[in-house]
C-alpha cells in the first residue's frame, strides 16, 4: 500500500513539468510568433508605428526650438514648461520630452533589430521578393530612426542586435562617425532591394525614392554633396511631381500624392490610429466646437504649442500663397472664467498682427496657428482623433535639397531651375540669384517657407552653422517682446546644438556619460 | 499504479479538466484508506505490541479534532496526552456501547480486578476549570493505575472506582495537572489553574501544535480578543496586537485598504502582503498589490489568526512564504455542544478635527492673490486681457469683502452610520459537527455617496460516518456591493482627485449657485480649470460586486493507528462586476462639465476566477518512550484561472441611460489568465522528553509564473528549542517556571511577480498602409527564461519565558533575513526598446527585534491584563543589478529611490535650503536655469556649482525604527474596560499633495504659510517661501526636503467599555453582554496630515511612505451586543 502512495507521489511530480507550464492565451508570445511570411510582416508594420510617437513631440525638439514657432503662455497651467523650457535653450537632461523621442526612436530600433536578427534565418517559404521587402525596410526605418537621433543627441549608443536580457539592454556610445556609418550602411543596402513607387497614390509604405531622398539628405548634412546630388537627381527621374496648389498638398484627400516622398499615416477613427496635431496647434480652451466641429465641443487642455512667430510671418514675400495656407488665425472672445472661447479661423492676410495684448498671452482675442494640420470640416464626434498625416520627406524638399547640393559644389546655374520649380508653384516669380553665397541664402530662405513646420528648420540652421547666430538674435526680440522670459533664457551655447541625454538613461546605463553642458 | 498512470497522462492532454483528475486522488485515497482500516483491526494488536503504543483505542478523529490539525500532537506525558475530546468521546463510547478493542478490554477487566483487591469504592465529584466556559473534558485517573481514566461531562462533573487510598490525577489540556489524595472521600472538588503555556493549541502550517512545543515564531490571536473592533477587513482587528507586523490602515476608504508587513518589507515591488491561508486554502490574492479578494473574508467567521513569520514556521508554503504567512480558523462546532450567539453592533463615524488641512480661507486667498497680480503688474508687465490695463482682477480687488467662504474639505464629509448583525449556530455530536455563520455588514463612508455592503455565509460541517473516517465540507459565500470606492476615472484618494483636489479648490466660491443647483466650476480668475468636487462626489456612480464563494471537501482516513491519509479540495471563486457612468455632469481636474453628450461614457468591467487547490497529506504521529515522532508527506496542486472582460460605451443621449446599451459607439475586450503551482512537501518533528525538540520541512515547487529554465525551487527549513526549565539542574523558583529558547533557520521564497512575465509578449503595433488599418505585432514585453522566484534564507533565535507562576509571559525574537534575486521590474535603458525586465536582482538584509509581553497585573474582583509588543526592525540594499537604482530618475512623480547602502525606498529629492534673498545670494550659490533672485535655493549635493537633477539626494527612510502595540484590559464584576494603542517611532512621510498646496502660480488654493512669500529684497517674507516670478516656480514644485516629515505616533485605536449580565437574570440565555466602543479614538502625531499610516501605493515597497491626499480615516463610536443562547 505504501508502495501505491509513492507512487501516485512519484507519478503526480513527474507529469507537473507540463502542468507548471502555461502561456498566456489571450496575447500572441514569442512562443507562436515569427513562424511564417505574414508574422514578418505584421514585425515590419510593429516597426513603423514608432514614427507616429516620435512625430507627435518632434515639432517641439525640432520646431519650436527655432526661429519658426514660439507658444502661447498658459498662466493657468504651468506644468507643461518642459516644452516652454525648449523653446527658450533653458533645458536640461530632466526633460521629458526629450525621453518621449529618444524612446520611441528606440523602440523602432528595437522592432528592426527583431526583424533583421530573425531575417538571418527566413521562414521556410518566403519568396525573395518578401525578403528584399522587409529586410530593405527594415534596414531603411532603422537608419531613420537613428538618423533623427544623431542630429537631436549626437554620440548614442548603436543597437544593431535584438536585446533578449539584461546584459545585451545596456549598449555604450558609438561615435557621430559611427552612427552615420551605420546609417549610410543600411540606407545603402536598402537602395538596392527597394523599388520606387509603382502607383500614386502610394500605399505609404517606405520606397526606393523614400531611402535615396534619407541617404541624400545625410550626405548633405555630412557636406559630401558629392554624394547628395545624384541620389537626389534619381529621386528627380521616380515619377514624383510637385501638386499645381501648395495648400492642396496638406489636405487629407491628397495623401502620398505624387509630392510625397515619405510621410508619417494616421488615421481618425477608433482603431487608435488618428493625430491630434491641431490639437497642440490651436489654443488651450475649454471649447473647440466652433472651429473644430459642432458635434464635438471638447475641452482642449493641450494646446498653445508651435505658435508661428511673427520672425517667421515677417519673411513671406508678398503674394507667397504659402503663408495663406500654412499660418491662420482663430479668432474669439473671453469667457467668465478669462478662458479663450474660439469663434472662427480666419485668413492671416487680413489678420497680420496678433501678438495679443501685453502679458496675458493666452487670453488674446486672436491667435496664430499652424494651418497644415487643419483640414475642416470635422465631422467626428471623437475628440483628439483627426486624418492628418506629418510629411516627412515631400519632393520639393527634394528638389531644394538638389539644388543646395548642387550649389556647394559651385554649380549655381545647375541649381536654379530646380528653386525655380517650388518658387513657382508658390505664387513667386523665378529667382535670379547670383553666385554661391547669395543662392545659398535664398535657398536657406525657401527651405524655411516652403517647410515652415515640418521640422526643417531647426536641423537646417544646424547643419549650417546658423543656429547660434540666428537663434541669438532672436532671442533678444522675444525677450523685449514677452515681458515673462526669464533673464537666463535664450543661451545659445555650442552645447545646445545637441540636446541632453535623458537623465533616466544616465541612470540606468551609468556608463553612458552626458553631453557637455547638460 | 493504473489509476496514476491514468490520471497523468489525463492531466497533461486536457489541463484545463484537472479537476476531474483531482477527485478521481480523493477518492483513491478514501479507497486505500477504508482498505487499510479494514485491514487495521486485525493487524493492529501485532504492531501495538512492536511498536509499544500505548492506548490504541482511541478512536480516529480523537487527535484530529479540527479539520486542519493532522499532525496535532499528542502530549507526551500522561496527563497532557489525553486530550479533553479524546477523553470525552472515551467516556461516552463506554457508557453507550461495548468496546470492540479486545486489548482495552483485557485492561479494564484487570483493572477491576486491582480495584476489588483493595477494597476500591466510587469517588464522584466536581472539577472547576477556572475561567473557561467549558467544564467538560477533564481526565480522571488513578496514579500508577495505567489505565481505566475517566473524563467529566458538561457540569464538570466525573464518577471514577478508585481506592480509598489512592491519589487522583486531573489533567486537562491547557491548565495545571493537579493531584489529589482521595483520602477516603466519595465526594471532591477539584479547581484546575490555566497553564499558560500548554493552554493554547496553535493552528501552524498543515497542523496544530501546543504553544509551548512550539520551536518557530508563531503568533496567535483569538478572534474572541479582538471581536469589539469594528472592521470591514479583519486586517484591522489586528492593528497592535502581534510584534513584528505592521498593519496599516493606508485610508479610510471602507473595504480595501489594510496593509500588512510581516517583518517589514521582504520585497521590492513584488508584493509584500502576507500570504492568507483559511482553513488550510491557500487564498489567490492580487499579485500586482493590495490584498487582493481577502478583504472578502469576513471577521465575524472567524475564530482564530495565526502569524507566522519565521522561516521554520512558513517554509512549507514555499515559495509565496517570504512575506509570513496569516492562517486563519474559522469557526467549528464542539462536540456535545450546541450554541446560538448573536453579534450586533451599529456605530457612527465621523472626522477627527485633527489633520484637516489648513488652507487659506476666503479673505486670505483673496489678499494673496491681490499681491501675486500686484507683483505681476511690477516686474512682469501684465496686463489685464478682460480691462486691456495694468488693474488686479475683480475676483481679489477687495479681499475685505470676503470672510471664510468654503471649506471645500468639510464640504466633502459627513456623520455616517455602519453595523454589523451576526449569528452563529453551532452543534457537534459523535457523527457531526456544524457550525454556521451569517452576517450582515454595512459601512457609509463619511464622504458622501460611498460605503461598502456585505452578506457573507459560512458552514462548516464535518462527518464521521465511522469511526476512523471525516468527511469535511465547507463552504463560505460572500457577496459584497462596494458603492464608489473601487476607483474610476475620477477617484476619492490621490493626487487631484476628490479629497485633494477639493483643497485646491476656490474658497471665494460657493459649493451650491442657488438651492440644489451647483456651481459648476470652482475657479476663481486666473485659476486652473477645477470643477465643483462636491459636485463630483456626489453624482459618482461606480458600482463594484463582488460575489466570492470558498468551499472545500476533505476525507481523512487513519489507515493504521497514528497514519492518517487526508485530501482535500479547495475551491475559490470570485466573480467581480464594476459599472461605471460618467455623464454630461461628469468632471475632473483640468475638466469643467457639461461635457457634450458624445463624451458621456460607461464602463462595464467583469472577471470571473477560481482556484482550486488539490492536498494529498500523509502523516505519521507516534511515541515510543521518551521519544515523539511526527511525520507528514504531501503532494498539492493549485490553479488559478481567470477570464476577464471590459466593455465601454461613448455617446448617451441622454444621462437616463448609463448603460453600454444606450452608448452610440462600444468597444469591447475580453482575456484570460492563469497560473499553477505543483508542489511537493515533508516535515518531520520530534522531540525527546518534551525537553528538546527539532524539526525540519522542505517544500518543492513547481510554478508557471517562473521561466522555463528554472521552474523548480526547494526550501528547506530546520528548527530546534529546548525547555530549559525542564531539565533537572534547572534553579526551581517560584519567579522563573518555564524556560525555553529557540532557533531556525530556513529558505522560503516570493513569486508575486504576475503571470507570464517569464516571457517575451508582442501586442498589437498597428499602422496605416493604403489608408487602412494593417495589423502589427511587436515585443513589448521583454520576457526572462531565468526568471525564478526570490529567496529569503531567515535565521530566527528566540526564547520563551514565563515568570511568577504564569502571571508574565514574555517572548522574544531576533530574527535575520537575506533576501536574494529579488523580483523586480529592473529598469532597463529605454535605448533597448523596453522600460523594464522581470529581474531577480539584488540582495537585502532585513533584520529586527520582536518582543512580547503578557502579564496579569491584577487578579481578583477586580482583575487586569495586559499584552504588549515592540518590534524593531530595519533592512539595508546590498547589492543590484548593474548597480542600477530603482527609482529617484524622473522629475515629477518620482519620489523614491532604492539604492546600494540604503534601504528599500528611501524618499528622494533636492534638499531646500531656502531662498536667494538678494542680489548677493544669487551671486554666491549655485543655481537652477531658472533661478531668479526670490526663488528656490536648494543645496548643490554634487558640488558641481550648477544645481540640476543630479542634484537630489535621499530624504529619509518610510519604515519606522520600531512599531509598538500595547492592549489593557480591566475587570470588574461584569465590568470589562479595553483600550488599545499603537504607534510607530522613526518613520518619514512624504506629502506629495504640497506640490500643488504649496503652487505660487497662482492657480490653486494653497496652505496659510503662503502668504510669507518672497516679494522683494525688502519684503523678502519669511525666507522660506519663494516669489511668484513666471517662470522660476517650478523648482520649488519638485520634490523637496520641504515635503519630509516625522511619521511618528502614538494613537489610542479602540476603547471598550462592556458589561455581562449575570446568567440568572436571564434564564433562557445563556450570557449577555453589551458593549460601546471607541475606534481611532485619538491621534498623537505631529504629521499635520490625517493619517500617519497613509502610504499611497500599499503593497510596493519602493515607493512607500507617500501621502497624496486620501479617504479620512473616520472616528467610530459604537454600541453592541452579544448575546449567547
Amino acid at each position: 500500500m505504501k508502495n501505491i502512495v509513492l507512487f501516485l507521489l512519484v507519478a503526480a511530480i513527474g507529469c507537473s513539468k507540463k502542468f507548471v507550464t502555461l502561456y498566456p492565451e489571450g496575447q500572441v508570445n514569442e512562443g507562436n510568433f515569427y513562424k511564417s511570411t505574414a508574422d514578418f510582416q505584421e514585425a515590419l508594420v510593429g516597426a513603423y508605428s514608432p514614427l507616429r510617437d516620435a512625430a507627435n513631440v518632434a515639432f517641439s525638439l525640432e520646431e519650436m526650438r527655432s526661429d519658426n514657432t514660439f507658444l502661447d503662455y498658459n498662466a493657468k497651467d504651468r506644468g507643461g514648461s518642459g516644452t516652454e523650457d525648449l523653446a527658450e535653450f533653458l533645458d536640461n537632461s530632466s526633460n521629458t520630452t526629450i525621453e518621449t523621442i529618444w524612446t520611441a526612436d528606440y523602440q523602432g530600433i528595437q522592432r528592426t533589430n527583431v526583424i533583421l536578427d530573425k531575417m538571418k534565418t527566413p521562414p521556410a517559404g518566403m519568396n525573395d521578393s518578401a525578403k528584399n521587402q522587409i529586410t530593405g525596410q527594415a534596414e531603411a526605418l532603422r537608419a531613420h530612426y537613428y538618423f533623427e537621433l544623431v542630429r537631436l543627441f549626437g554620440s548614442i549608443p548603436l543597437y544593431l542586435h535584438e536585446v533578449t536580457d539584461a546584459k545585451t539592454a545596456v549598449v555604450n556610445r558609438s561615435s557621430v562617425d559611427e552612427v552615420y556609418a551605420q546609417i549610410e550602411a543600411d540606407l545603402s543596402d536598402a537602395l538596392g532591394k527597394l523599388s520606387p513607387p509603382t502607383k500614386f497614390p502610394q500605399s505609404g509604405a517606405i520606397t526606393k525614392g523614400m531611402v535615396a531622398t534619407e541617404l541624400g539628405h545625410v550626405y548633405l548634412t555630412l557636406k559630401q554633396y558629392d554624394k547628395a546630388a545624384p541620389l537626389f537627381q534619381s529621386v528627380t527621374q521616380m515619377g514624383y511631381a510637385l501638386l499645381p496648389n501648395y495648400a492642396d498638398v496638406f489636405k487629407t484627400s491628397n495623401k502620398n500624392s505624387s509630392e510625397s516622398i515619405f510621410e508619417i499615416q494616421y488615421k481618425s477613427g477608433t482603431d487608435n490610429q488618428a493625430s491630434q496635431f491641431v490639437y497642440y496647434f490651436i489654443p488651450t480652451t475649454p471649447s473647440t466646437g466652433a472651429i473644430l466641429g459642432p458635434s464635438a465641443d471638447y475641452n482642449n487642455t493641450e494646446g498653445s504649442l508651435n505658435i508661428p512667430t511673427q520672425s517667421l510671418i515677417n519673411v513671406y514675400e508678398p503674394g507667397d500663397t504659402r503663408l495663406d495656407a500654412s499660418v491662420g488665425v482663430i479668432k474669439g472672445h473671453l469667457d467668465a472664467q478669462t478662458d479663450f472661447i474660439p469663434d472662427s479661423v480666419v485668413s492671416i492676410l487680413s489678420n497680420k498682427d496678433t501678438t495679443g495684448r501685453g502679458y496675458g498671452f493666452t487670453t488674446s482675442a486672436a491667435h496664430r496657428f499652424i494651418k497644415k494640420q487643419y483640414n475642416p470640416p470635422y465631422t467626428t464626434p471623437l475628440e483628439y482623433n483627426t486624418d492628418d498625416d506629418w510629411p516627412v520627406y515631400r519632393y520639393s524638399d527634394v528638389l531644394l535639397m538638389l539644388a543646395e547640393s548642387l550649389n556647394e559644389q559651385g554649380q549655381s546655374g545647375a541649381a536654379l531651375p530646380y528653386l525655380n520649380q517650388v518658387r513657382k508653384r508658390a505664387g513667386l516669380p523665378a529667382s535670379t540669384a547670383s553666385g554661391q553665397a547669395m543662392l545659398r541664402d535664398t535657398i536657406a530662405h525657401e527651405r524655411r517657407v516652403e517647410l515652415a513646420f515640418e521640422n526643417k528648420r531647426w536641423f537646417d540652421l544646424v547643419r549650417t552653422s546658423q543656429a547660434i547666430p540666428v537663434m541669438t538674435a532672436y532671442g533678444t526680440d522675444q525677450k523685449k517682446a514677452f515681458p515673462f522670459l526669464l533673464p537666463t533664457s535664450y543661451n545659445v551655447t555650442p552645447n545646445k546644438m545637441i540636446y541632453a541625454i535623458p537623465f533616466r538613461e544616465t541612470q540606468v546605463n551609468p556608463g553612458l556619460g552626458q553631453n557637455p553642458g547638460y | 499504479m493504473t489509476i496514476s498512470t491514468l490520471s497523468c497522462k489525463r492531466r497533461v492532454s486536457v489541463d484545463r479538466n484537472f479537476l476531474p483528475v483531482c477527485l478521481c486522488l480523493f477518492f483513491t485515497f478514501c479507497f486505500l484508506g477504508v482498505a487499510a482500516q479494514n485491514r487495521g483491526d486485525t493487524v493492529r494488536p501485532r504492531r501495538d505490541s512492536v511498536m509499544k503504543m500505548r492506548d490504541s483505542s482511541k478512536p480516529v478523529w480523537d487527535t484530529m479534532p479540527r479539520p486542519n490539525d493532522t499532525l496535532m500532537k499528542r502530549g507526551l506525558d500522561s496527563a497532557v496526552k489525553r486530550e479533553k475530546d479524546s477523553a470525552a468521546r472515551r467516556a461516552r463510547e463506554a457508557a453507550s456501547r461495548p468496546r470492540r478493542d479486545t486489548d482495552s478490554g483485557a485492561v479494564a477487566k484487570k483493572d477491576s480486578s486491582a480495584m476489588d483487591t483493595s477494597g476500591a469504592g466510587r469517588v464522584t465529584g466536581t472539577v472547576e476549570l477556572s475561567g473557561s466556559t467549558d467544564q467538560s473534558g477533564t481526565s480522571v485517573e488513578v496514579k500508577g493505575a495505567g489505565k481505566g481514566a475517566v473524563s467529566t461531562n458538561a457540569q464538570g462533573v466525573f464518577s471514577i472506582r478508585a481506592p480509598a487510598d489512592a491519589t487522583l490525577v486531573f489533567s486537562h489540556v491547557g491548565f495545571l495537572t493537579t493531584e489529589v489524595d482521595v483520602k477516603g472521600k466519595l465526594n471532591l472538588s477539584v479547581t484546575l489553574a490555566r497553564d499558560a503555556n500548554t493552554l493554547e493549541q496553535v493552528t501552524v502550517s498543515y497542523g496544530k501544535q501546543a504553544k509551548r512545543e512550539l520551536s518557530s515564531a508563531v503568533t496567535k490571536v483569538d478572534a474572541s480578543e479582538v471581536a469589539d473592533i469594528p472592521a470591514t477587513e479583519f486586517g484591522q482587528k489586528l492593528q497592535g496586537k502581534v510584534a513584528g507586523v505592521q498593519i496599516q490602515q493606508t485610508s479610510g476608504l471602507p473595504g480595501n485598504n489594510i496593509v500588512f508587513r510581516v517583518r517589514g518589507a521582504a520585497s521590492l515591488s513584488s508584493g509584500n502582503q502576507p500570504l492568507v491561508v483559511v482553513d488550510g486554502q491557500p487564498l489567490n490574492s492580487d499579485a500586482t498589490g493590495g490584498t487582493g479578494d481577502i478583504n472578502l473574508v469576513d471577521p465575524e467567521q472567524i475564530e482564530s489568526y495565526s502569524v507566522l513569520k519565521d522561516a521554520a514556521a512558513t517554509s512549507l508554503y514555499g515559495s509565496r512564504a517570504s512575506n509570513g504567512v496569516i492562517l486563519i480558523t474559522t469557526k467549528t462546532a464542539k462536540i456535545g455542544k450546541s450554541n446560538i450567539s448573536a453579534n450586533v453592533y451599529y456605530g457612527l463615524q465621523t472626522v477627527p478635527q485633527r489633520g484637516r488641512p489648513d488652507l487659506m480661507n476666503a479673505r486670505e486667498f483673496a489678499t494673496f492673490m491681490n499681491g501675486f497680480y500686484q507683483d505681476k503688474i511690477n516686474n512682469e508687465g501684465w496686463v489685464n486681457p478682460t480691462t486691456g490695463t495694468a488693474t488686479i482682477p475683480a475676483d481679489y480687488a477687495n479681499p475685505a469683502q470676503y470672510g471664510k467662504g468654503t471649506d471645500w474639505y468639510n464640504a466633502l464629509i459627513h456623520t455616517a452610520p455602519m453595523e454589523n448583525y451576526s449569528v452563529n449556530y453551532s452543534v457537534g455530536t459523535d457523527k457531526v459537527s456544524s457550525s454556521t455563520t451569517m452576517t450582515y455588514f454595512n459601512q457609509d463612508g463619511v464622504l458622501y455617496n460611498t460605503g461598502t455592503k456585505r452578506f457573507a455565509f459560512r458552514t462548516n460541517a464535518e462527518y464521521r460516518p465511522v469511526s476512523r473516517v471525516k468527511l469535511g465540507l465547507n463552504i463560505a459565500p460572500a457577496y459584497q456591493i462596494d458603492h464608489n470606492t473601487r476607483g474610476g476615472q475620477l477617484a476619492l484618494n490621490g493626487n487631484r482627485q476628490v479629497v485633494a483636489g477639493a483643497d485646491l479648490s476656490s474658497p471665494l466660491i460657493s459649493p451650491w449657485a442657488s438651492k440644489g443647483v451647483y456651481n459648476l466650476s470652482t475657479a476663481s480668475y486666473g485659476m486652473y480649470a477645477l470643477p465643483n468636487y462636491l459636485q463630483q462626489e456626489r453624482i459618482m456612480d461606480n458600482n463594484q460586486t463582488n460575489f466570492s464563494f470558498l468551499g472545500n471537501a476533505y476525507a481523512d482516513v487513519e489507515i493504521i493507528h497514528g497514519l492518517h491519509a487526508r485530501s482535500t479540495i479547495n475551491g475559490d471563486i470570485l466573480n467581480q462586476d464594476y459599472n461605471s457612468y460618467y455623464g454630461t455632469q461628469f468632471g475632473y481636474f483640468g475638466v469643467i462639465p457639461p461635457r457634450p453628450p458624445a463624451s458621456s461614457q460607461a464602463m462595464n468591467n467583469s472577471n470571473n476566477t477560481y482556484t482550486w487547490t488539490n492536498e494529498n497529506l500523509l502523516t505519521y504521529d507516534t511515541h515510543f518512550g521518551n521519544h515523539s515522532l511526527d511525520v507528514l508527506v504531501g503532494y498539492t496542486t493549485q490553479k488559478s484561472y481567470e477570464s476577464l472582460r471590459s466593455i465601454a460605451g461613448t455617446g448617451f443621449a441622454t444621462d437616463g441611460t448609463p448603460w453600454v446599451s444606450a452608448a452610440s459607439t462600444t468597444t469591447g475586450t475580453s482575456n484570460s489568465t492563469s497560473w499553477t503551482l505543483a508542489s511537493a512537501l515533508a516535515r518531520v518533528n520530534y522531540d525527546y522528553k518534551k525537553k528538546y525538540f527539532i524539526s525540519g520541512a522542505i517544500r518543492n515547487d513547481g510554478s508557471s509564473r517562473f521561466g522555463v529554465n528554472k521552474k523548480y525551487g526547494t526550501f528547506p527549513s530546520g528548527a530546534v528549542a529546548w525547555v530549559a526549565s525542564e531539565e533537572k539542574f534547572f534553579p526551581k523558583t517560584r519567579i522563573l517556571s518555564f524556560l525555553k529558547f529557540r532557533g531556525s533557520y530556513g529558505l522560503t521564497g516570493n513569486y508575486n511577480i504576475g503571470n507570464y512575465t517569464q516571457t517575451s509578449l508582442l501586442s498589437g503595433t498597428n499602422y496605416v498602409l493604403s489608408g487602412s488599418t494593417v495589423l502589427g505585432e511587436s515585443i513589448t514585453t521583454l520576457g526572462n527564461p531565468n526568471l525564478t522566484w526570490e529567496t529569503s534564507k531567515q535565521l530566527d533565535l528566540g526564547a520563551d519565558l514565563t515568570l511568577f507562576k504564569g502571571r508574565v509571559n514574555i517572548s522574544y525574537d531576533y530574527y535575520n533575513k537575506r533576501t536574494e534575486g529579488m523580483l523586480s521590474p529592473l529598469p532597463i535603458p529605454y535605448a533597448s526598446g523596453y522600460g523594464s525586465i522581470q529581474y531577480n536582482e539584488g540582495t537585502f538584509r532585513i533584520w529586527g527585534h520582536d518582543i512580547q509581553i503578557s502579564t496579569d497585573n491584577i487578579k481578583g474582583p477586580f482583575t487586569w491584563t495586559t499584552d504588549f509588543n515592540i518590534s524593531f526592525n530595519d533592512n539595508k540594499v546590498l547589492s543590484l543589478v548593474n548597480n542600477t537604482p530603482i527609482g529617484g530618475t524622473g522629475m515629477y512623480s518620482d519620489y523614491n529611490r532604492t539604492d546600494v547602502g540604503h534601504r528599500i525606498g528611501e524618499l528622494y529629492g533636492f534638499v531646500f535650503e531656502g531662498l536667494y534673498m538678494n542680489e548677493s545670494d544669487y551671486e554666491k550659490y549655485p543655481k537652477y536655469s531658472t533661478s531668479v533672485v526670490g526663488s528656490a535655493r536648494m543645496k548643490d549635493v554634487n558640488g558641481d556649482d550648477t544645481i540640476d537633477i543630479k542634484d537630489r539626494t535621499f530624504l529619509g527612510r518610510t519604515n519606522p525604527k520600531f512599531i509598538f502595540g500595547m492592549t489593557n484590559n480591566f475587570g470588574y464584576k461584569g465590568f470589562d474596560l479595553g483600550v488599545v494603542v499603537a504607534g510607530q517611532v522613526g518613520n518619514k512621510i512624504m506629502n506629495t499633495n504640497l506640490q500643488n498646496l504649496r503652487n505660487l502660480d497662482g492657480v490653486f488654493n494653497v496652505e496659510k504659510s503662503m502668504q510669507y512669500r518672497w516679494r522683494s529684497p525688502e519684503d523678502p517674507g519669511n525666507g522660506k517661501v519663494p516669489t511668484t516670478r513666471s517662470g522660476s516656480t517650478e523648482l520649488y514644485r519638485l520634490v523637496n526636503s520641504t515635503w519630509v516629515y516625522n511619521g511618528d505616533y502614538l494613537a489610542i485605536k479602540n476603547i471598550t467599555l462592556g458589561y455581562t449580565f449575570g446568567k440568572k437574570m436571564l434564564h433562557y440565555i445563556k450570557g449577555i453582554r453589551v458593549y460601546a466602543s471607541l475606534q481611532n479614538a485619538f491621534m498623537f502625531t505631529r504629521y499635520p496630515g490625517q493619517n500617519p499610516e497613509v502610504n499611497d501605493n500599499k503593497d510596493n515597497q519602493t515607493v512607500a511612505g507617500l501621502d497624496g491626499g486620501s479617504y479620512p480615516i473616520p472616528r467610530v463610536m459604537l454600541f453592541g451586543a452579544n448575546v449567547n443562547f
